[in-house]
């Protein structure tokens, strides 16, 4: 997920928690001085003004939350236009080599633009995976019968234990201490589902690695894409 | 009683006092390793769990995801009542309810959201 969408995140749940506590104040309100609220009108309204104003605000949020995450019509996408931006938005480090192998004869996947948030995530947590340096491995092959796309991305990293591996996808899960949201690949996994696709941690080893599986459905004919270059 | 574990302060001392003033002893908690050690020794009637619950002191987030399955696995028979600042998604809710969580309410909802909430969680059972 990219730093704007991350720093929206949090604004709307800061935002959201602010209204929310807000509200109960007025409601404390109502139910301390409930008395004076009953024979004072002006009082009464006000307060019902107050929570009414305060209930806009929070659906004002949850429909810029809405409009921000929710996802564009799908459509024909081309696999390696999104992988060639999603790689130049992540800015691979000058000690990580980054492999790109493209099969042969890749059909288009049925997406938005979204998917190249995605492969921006998965590419990232690679990259912070090798503080050292190391290897990012993207590989995107056709299914035998054609009918899906399998992205792998798979690094030379530190890997992961157990039980972070099982919680890996979970809301708000983050194995970075100050900075990370936890809503990367929970978000990531949501959006590829949405699509009819699906995104899977295939396998992690501590200080072995890990590799992550995007698998889509293909859609229309076959292209030949020309080689990616992958710069520093 | 009812725990609350929320790390808003402000949020947390405010849900309190509107919960006293419904008629519910209420005691509160403001993380994961609190909401643990307060149950040590005694047993709460339902909890209230902020979905995201971070402690800067630890490394790892506990969030209150977490939280929620260990009352699914060693206090069965609480309800918990998940709150969310974050999204009113619908995907959010089944990964919740997945995880035990008898009822999820989005702040932005109002208190009378939760409010109802907690009348149907601690309504006798017939």
């Amino acid at each position: 997920m990219s730093n704007t969408w991350q720093s929206l995140g949090s604004i709307l749940h800061n935002l959201n928690n602010v209204v929310g506590e807000l509200r109960l104040r007025v409601l404390i309100l109502q139910k301390r001085f409930g008395s004076l609220v009953k024979d004072d009108k002006e009082l009464a309204d006000s307060l019902q003004r107050l929570d009414e104003g305060l209930g806009q605000i929070g659906s004002y949020a949850q429909q810029l939350s809405e409009s921000f995450f929710r996802r564009e019509v799908t459509g024909p996408v081309s696999l390696s236009q999104v992988l060639s931006q999603a790689l130049s938005r992540s800015k691979p480090p000058p000690s990580v080599n980054v492999q790109l192998e493209m099969g042969g004869d890749l059909p288009h996947v049925q997406a938005t633009q979204n998917l190249v948030d995605v492969f921006v995530n998965l590419a990232v947590n690679a990259f912070e995976a090798m503080p050292d340096g190391g290897t990012l491995s993207i590989s995107a092959q056709v299914s035998p019968h054609k009918e899906s796309v399998d992205i792998t991305f798979s690094d030379t990293g530190r890997g992961m234990p157990d039980y972070m591996a099982s919680s890996l996808f979970q809301p708000y899960f983050s194995t970075k201490a100050q900075t990370g949201h936890g809503l990367g690949l929970w978000w990531s996994r949501a959006y590829v589902q949405s699509i009819g696709g699906r995104l899977e941690l295939v396998r992690t080893t501590l200080g072995g690695g890990s590799s992550f599986l995007v698998s889509l459905s293909a859609v229309g004919e076959t292209t030949q894409d020309p080689e990616l270059q992958v710069g520093s | 009683m009812i725990l609350l574990v929320d790390n808003s302060v402000d949020y947390r001392a405010s849900l309190r006092c509107l919960l006293q003033l419904e008629g519910y002893a209420c005691e509160v908690a403001e993380s994961y390793e609190e909401a643990i050690g307060k149950l040590a020794d005694k047993a709460c009637d339902l909890a209230i769990v902020d979905l995201r619950l971070s402690n800067h002191k630890n490394p790892m987030d506990l969030t209150g995801l977490q939280l929620t399955e260990w009352f699914r696995d060693n206090r069965p028979g609480t309800p918990v009542i998940v709150m969310s600042a974050y999204l009113s998604d619908e995907t959010v809710r089944a990964a919740m309810r997945d995880c035990g969580a008898a009822e999820i309410v989005w702040k932005g909802d109002g208190p009378s959201a939760l409010l109802e909430a907690v009348r149907h969680a601690l309504a006798p059972t017939t």
